[in-house]
């Protein structure tokens, strides 16, 4: 048997909350090291799609394939930045409109970086990730979204 | 040969199911091969946009597949 810790995971049942964000934050205080924090929330919108309003995404994903893809994101930007720590969460489930589905967290002694690496890892998430979304629209029909 | 094949998002819609296993008297095809097998199937996989996955990686139309395979179609991601 592999005495190994498991691989932590990306994905979140549900919503991401403030509460959760928050913390993520306190977490940091003691490593002193940082001096700047970049940080991207994902908020479902409202879309209006053939006259009908999303109020709702329900996030599937290939699960095994897509925490493999973050961690080569993760591993692909501390080799191109000079980052303290990042942490990448998604969720899976179903997330209202005006909810957070995506945080994505950088680190690092100075500003600069933090900047271009949010970006980098953003942009990555959306291309490369196998996460599949379910706009639910208010008379519950649905259609799937696709990343534009 | 015996491949496991999962559908994700739309393509679970039109297929039906998350997933099947195929058993298949060839033993050495392409993922065009199974593509166009998958297409005759279910027709409406012609008329939709998606991508291959060979045991997690990403993989072109040449592609060989061995006995064993996990095969997932992937239509358009949507994370974030």
């Amino acid at each position: 048997m592999a005495t190994t810790k498991p691989k932590k995971s990306s994905f979140i049942q549900g919503a991401i909350t403030s509460d959760f964000i928050g913390n993520a934050i306190a977490k940091h205080q003691s490593k002193t090291t940082i001096g700047a924090h970049n940080i991207f929330l994902g908020q479902v919108r409202a879309d209006v799609i053939d006259g009908k309003t999303v109020v709702a995404i329900e996030y599937s994903a290939y699960e095994e394939m897509a925490e493999q893809t973050f961690y080569e994101i993760r591993e692909a930007a501390f080799t191109k930045y000079e980052l303290s720590c990042l942490h990448i969460y998604h969720s899976l489930g179903t997330v209202k409109t005006g909810e957070i589905c995506l945080f994505v967290f950088v680190s690092a002694p100075r500003r600069k970086v933090v900047y271009e690496a949010l970006e980098f890892l953003v942009e990555e998430i959306k291309e490369k990730t196998a996460v599949f979304g379910k706009e639910i629209m208010e008379d519950e029909s649905y259609t799937w979204k696709e990343n534009s | 040969m015996i491949i496991n094949i999962k559908y994700f998002g739309l393509l679970a819609d039109i297929t039906k199911k998350k997933e099947e296993q195929m058993v298949l008297d060839e033993s050495n095809f392409s993922v065009a091969f199974l593509k166009s097998k998958m297409e005759s199937a279910y027709q409406e996989l012609q008329n939709t946009n998606y991508s291959v996955a060979v045991n997690q990686a990403m993989v072109g139309m040449d592609t060989n597949i061995k006995d064993q395979d996990v095969i997932a179609f992937l239509p358009p991601f949507a994370g974030g």
